[in-house]
């Protein structure tokens, strides 16, 4: 098994000086996951409060009736309650539906600014994913040359000692 | 059923938990001689038998009665009850997670774990017998001024799923999902298994090796805020090839097992680790990071990398297991050997017998 996983690392060896493996490929695959960790708390526990918050919101809107109790702790209070709930039955049922059309629109919008602000999440680092990857490749490249450049450098300077000789 | 009482203390009792799969194993074997409960601090799941309870449930002890208190997490309220209990202690020691995994992600979690570390010395001069679950978890209790600390992995039984049917009908979704089959990593979905490592190395393995196959995590989703930062790998990666099963049934398990390619480890700490010994139980081969208990556990059943090993070593071993038919024979071989060498008596048995010794 030693001599099996010492093949395998000479293969990997060889698999990087052809650029198969860009250098610091895994450096930079921890760093990626690593900024994802430090941003999920802030973005996952900010989408789940934003649902929770929405789901109050619709919750609030459902139980929105114009409907209030008479029921007073004050003596003979109650009636004088109900007298006024009476005489003021008709504005407070035009508000409240009034009240209901504004917050069906609130709740919309509100849903709508959400999924903005997550699509507009995705594009932004689905830009930054193209970019990272173009400039991953363009580095691919740099670091290939590179090895080119040395092996070339290396076999000048063997001719030159060979034409020395 | 005898008239001693023996009961054993967890944080909380959870389907597909290893912990609590090894405490009703164990719970089996006290029922023989004493009787005993299983009380936890968090609540309990209606689906756990009735003996599983609430440790609000728990009545008046006496000092011939036993606690077991199996250790894995810190809760400085449950210290506070076990320090001031009548009844002996016992300390069963499956480790607890460092809490560097969670800082960031689950900062009171990481707190709660912080303080997990520290509660085996708080509860040192209360404990009669201490046992660990590996050699890695003894040398940590020790560390912490234990001595005598017995080694005993209590009610861990790789074999349990041999005598398990495979479930048909999700072996052919598998085989829809992945024609040219998986590679399976059986785990929680937390931080420290390390899970955006496995997805990695299935990139590379799909990229770099031009194999054609999936990644399946079977484990539950404890939790869900770093399975949020999976997906999200996953997307910048544009995956498809993962499949996270969440909670399983043992007929699923066993399917997984019988039927993947390789069974893969990436966790970075462990203080036991049975999967692995599952997978070697069901025939598949083994490849996984040596972290903890991991070397000790797995022995020479399979391929033990170095904890330092990146994800394209680890990528690179895979694809040899997959590609290389007599690799994966002798793998095959030397886990049922592993297990035939360690993990054939009945370790809950043994462990009451330990527990036995300090109720007389």
């Amino acid at each position: 098994m030693t001599e099996l996983l010492q093949q395998i690392r000479d293969q990997i060896e060889v698999r990087r000086s052809s650029g198969l493996y860009p250098p610091g490929l895994e450096q930079q695959l921890e760093r990626e996951f690593a900024e994802i960790m430090s941003s999920t708390n802030r973005r996952y526990f900010a989408s789940k409060d934003l649902q929770a918050q929405l789901g109050h919101l619709e919750d609030a809107f459902v139980r929105l009736s114009g409907q209030i109790s008479p029921r007073s702790r004050i003596p003979g209070f109650s009636l004088v309650h109900r007298l006024v709930g009476k005489l003021t039955k008709r504005q407070v049922l035009g508000l409240t539906a009034q009240i209901r059309d504004v917050e069906s629109i609130v709740v919309v919008v509100l849903k709508m600014l959400g999924e903005f602000a997550e699509s507009q999440e995705e594009a932004d680092s689905r830009v930054v994913r193209e970019l990272s990857q173009h400039v991953l490749d363009r580095v691919a490249v740099v670091d290939h040359l590179a090895i080119l450049t040395t092996e070339l450098e290396a076999r000048v300077r063997n001719l030159e000692s060979r034409l020395g000789q | 059923m005898g008239t001693k009482r023996v009961h054993q203390v967890l944080v909380g009792a959870a389907r597909n938990d290893a912990i609590t799969a090894m405490v009703l194993e164990i719970q089996t074997e006290l029922t023989e001689s004493f009787t005993s409960n299983i009380y936890c601090h968090h609540p309990v799941d209606a689906s756990f038998p009735e003996f599983v309870q609430q440790l609000t449930e728990i009545g008046i002890g006496s000092p011939d009665d036993l606690l077991i208190y199996h250790l894995s997490f810190g809760i400085p309220e449950l210290t506070e009850m076990l320090l001031s209990r009548p009844e002996k202690l016992v300390i069963a020691y499956h480790n607890v997670t460092p809490a560097k995994y969670y800082a960031e992600l689950l900062p009171e979690f990481a707190e709660a774990l912080a303080y997990g570390k520290s509660e085996a010395s708080l509860l040192k001069k209360r404990v009669s017998l201490a046992i660990a679950d590996s050699e890695f978890n003894a040398e940590e209790l020790e560390s912490f001024g234990y001595e005598d600390v017995h080694v005993v992995a209590g009610g861990a039984n790789p074999q349990r799923l041999l005598d398990v049917g495979v479930d048909v009908n999700f072996m052919s979704d598998l085989e829809q999902h992945f024609p040219n089959g998986f590679i399976l990593f059986v785990s929680q979905v937390l931080p420290h298994k390390r899970v955006d490592h496995a997805l990695e190395i299935l990139q590379l393995l799909r990229t770099v090796h031009r194999l054609d196959i999936g990644l399946v995590i079977a484990g539950p989703i404890r939790q869900p805020a770093y399975e949020f930062a999976v997906q999200t790998l996953r997307d910048k990666l544009q995956d498809s090839h993962l499949l996270m099963t969440n909670a399983v049934t043992d007929e699923q398990l066993a399917t997984l097992y019988r039927t993947c390619l390789c069974y893969i480890g990436t966790s970075e700490h462990e203080g036991l680790s049975v999967p692995p010994l599952e997978a070697m139980a069901n025939g598949a081969p083994v490849v996984v990071l040596g972290a903890g208990a991991v070397p000790e556990t797995v022995k020479t059943g399979g391929i033990v990398l170095p904890i330092d090993t990146g994800v394209i070593e680890f990528a690179e071993v895979v694809a040899e297991v997959i590609t290389n038919s007599d690799l994966r024979s002798h793998l095959r071989r030397a886990g049922v050997a592993r297990l035939n060498e360690g993990f054939s008596e009945n370790s809950a048995q043994k462990f009451v017998e330990l527990v036995s010794g300090i109720t007389v």
